[in-house]
């Protein structure tokens, strides 16, 4: 696995469309944390709020840059070569998921590290400390977490669309139609188990209200969507002739 | 490495692209895999590297299916048709990206660059590179795990007349270093001479294999090429001898009968029949002859017989 990862990690840093996903999205949770500090000066807004602004952009965008880390495979035609390499599909998408995680983690850490060393200075010239408690800490690691599975779960809606305009397409309409249908028309309980409800609610400082109250339970339920698309996607792989 | 392959089938909804075929394919040999266009070279191929899943039948590398064989890339190494690169990535990353996953040492990326001749646009990006240097850049991933097996489906495709010779001679050196090649192309005469074996399809099917001259073996039988505005008739009377005939346009050739009005003369490639005989045929019938030549056998010929590209004339059509 440690040879399939590697080989995940050249493929990732060969190419410049992934680092430029990542930047904005770095930029994004930077740029929002700051202004919800200066904005507020006065108050010292609680940064878990100003974080959890960010957290509906960065989530779409890591999960496009997964829809793109195996669509684009699919696109330029590497993805025979990618199969003859690894003939076992299951070991790739896994490898491919593993390695997704490990970037939508890191990408976030990075994030949020880089925004409150920003924010703490900004906060300081205004003569106040940035308050850190558990809920700000429950935000940071539910935050983290939803963006490394956010990037699992898009390569695997790719593997199932194997098309990024169709996989994006696909994504953003659940998030912002299908999901709301569901939790108007059908059940608030319902719709708190669908995937991106289940990724806000595992930010607890996200203003979208979830029937799961406990971050960590959205948390698993919101990985729990990430690897069962991705056995769908294994299946269907492995059925269909690339 | 001995590739069996075994009675491979494969559907593509109501298109039967490969029928029941079997072959073997040895080390230490070029073996040359043709067939006209659509005859399911690239579709065996990619049954073979189980990029394909066949309807029945199986491909063994010394006894191990393709999936069996871990770091396959040190085993088997493939060119495909359509096999890409993303533009953007360079010539070297693109390579090192398969080395990682097959623990391939990432020198021997430079190594094969070498080579095929790419060292100096090594950092380039791929999209930047001519059709030539995609297949070079093909080859060298084939290259990559130094192994014994080569699948190259129609790499001379895209390639100039030096390019082709490249992909020979390459294909040459590597058969004579014990690896078993495995080649296809849809023109016999694009593998020209480096091919020891040769294994025929047709829709699918599997028209002959063996050595060379087992296969193409037309020593002895006479070959004509006769033109004739009459082509069709003598044709049939041709065909009624048991001789072998295929019908060419001659103005699709090329050939020199403008002028003569007659759109109707065509080129038949006779076997299996001398000049003088056809010549006697043709008086009896009082049938005129533009053309008579005596021919060398050559490869493209039999390959043409055998695949039987264009229209065949049979005993039974005559008087039609
Ligand atoms: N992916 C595919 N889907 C449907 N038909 C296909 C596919 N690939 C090949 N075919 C069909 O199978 C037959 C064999 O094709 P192919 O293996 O490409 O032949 P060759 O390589 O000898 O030219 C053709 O009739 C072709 O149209
Ligand atoms: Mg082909």
């Amino acid at each position: 696995m440690s040879a399939l990862l590697r080989g995940e990690w050249i493929k990732f840093r060969s190419v410049r469309s992934p680092w430029v996903m990542i930047a904005v999205a770095v930029a994004v949770v930077v740029a929002l944390l700051i202004a919800g500090i200066a904005v507020d000066s006065s108050k010292g807004r609680d940064p878990a709020e100003s974080l959890a602004v960010s957290s509906t952009f960065v989530i779409v965008l890591l999960l496009v840059l997964g829809v793109q880390l195996i669509a684009q495979e699919y696109r330029f035609g590497t993805i025979r070569a990618t199969f003859t390499s690894v003939p076992d599909c299951s070991r790739l998408i896994l490898a491919k998921m593993i390695f997704g995680v490990a970037v939508g983690l890191v990408s976030a850490l990075i994030a949020i590290a880089g925004s409150f060393v920003v924010a703490s200075i900004v906060a300081n010239s205004y003569g106040h400390s940035i308050p850190i408690d558990a809920r700000l800490v429950e935000t940071v690691s539910g935050y983290v977490l939803a963006a490394g599975i956010s990037v699992a779960l898009g390569i695997a809606v790719g593997s199932i669309t194997r098309n990024s305009a169709l996989g994006i397409t696909a994504v953003l309409l659940d998030m912002f139609v299908l999901e709301s249908l569901v939790t108007v028309f059908a059940s608030e309980g319902l719709g708190s188990v669908l995937p991106f409800r289940a990724a806000f609610a595992s930010i607890p400082a996200t203003s979208i209200r979830s029937g799961l109250s406990l971050w960590f339970v959205a948390v698993l339920v919101y990985a729990a969507w990430a690897v069962g698309l991705a056995v769908i996607g294994t299946v269907i792989v492995e059925r269909r002739d690339p | 490495m001995q590739i069996e392959v075994s009675g491979i089938t494969k559907r593509f909804g109501s298109v039967l692209a490969v029928d029941g075929l079997s072959f073997s394919v040895r080390p230490g040999a070029v073996t040359g895999f043709v067939g006209p266009n659509g005859a399911g070279k690239s579709t065996t191929m990619r049954v073979m590297l189980a990029l394909d899943r066949a309807d029945s039948g199986q491909a063994t590398f010394d006894g191990h299916r393709y999936r069996e064989l871990a770091d396959p890339m040190r085993s088997v190494g493939a060119l495909l048709d359509a096999e890409g690169v993303h533009p953007r990535r360079s010539a070297r990353n693109h390579l090192a990206m398969f080395a990682a996953t097959n623990r391939i040492p990432d020198a021997r990326v430079d190594e094969v660059l070498g080579l095929v001749g790419l060292a100096d646009v090594a950092t380039r990006r791929a999209g930047g590179f001519s059709l030539g240097m995609s297949q070079h850049l093909g080859l060298a991933l084939a290259l990559l795990g130094d192994p014994p097996v080569m699948i190259l489906d129609e790499p001379a495709n895209g390639l100039d007349p030096e390019g082709i010779l490249w992909i020979r001679r390459s294909m040459r050196y590597l058969a004579d270093q014990g690896r078993s090649v495995f080649v296809s192309s849809h023109l016999l005469s694009e593998l020209g001479q480096v091919v020891d074996e040769l294994v025929v399809i047709g829709k699918g099917r599997l028209l002959a294999s063996g050595s060379l001259h087992d296969v193409l073996g037309t020593q002895g039988r006479p070959l004509v090429t006769v033109v004739s505005p009459d082509a069709r008739r003598l044709g049939e009377l041709i065909a009624r001898t048991g001789a072998a005939v295929v019908v060419d346009d001659v103005g699709a050739e090329g050939g020199g009968v403008e002028g003569g009005g007659a759109g109707e003369s065509l080129r038949l490639d006779v076997t299996g029949l001398d000049a003088a005989s056809v010549g006697e045929l043709a008086a009896a019938n009082g049938i005129v002859l533009h053309e008579l030549t005596p021919r060398e056998p050559s490869l493209e010929d039999a390959f043409l017989r055998l695949t039987s590209k264009t229209q065949e004339f049979r005993a039974g059509e005559a008087g039609s």
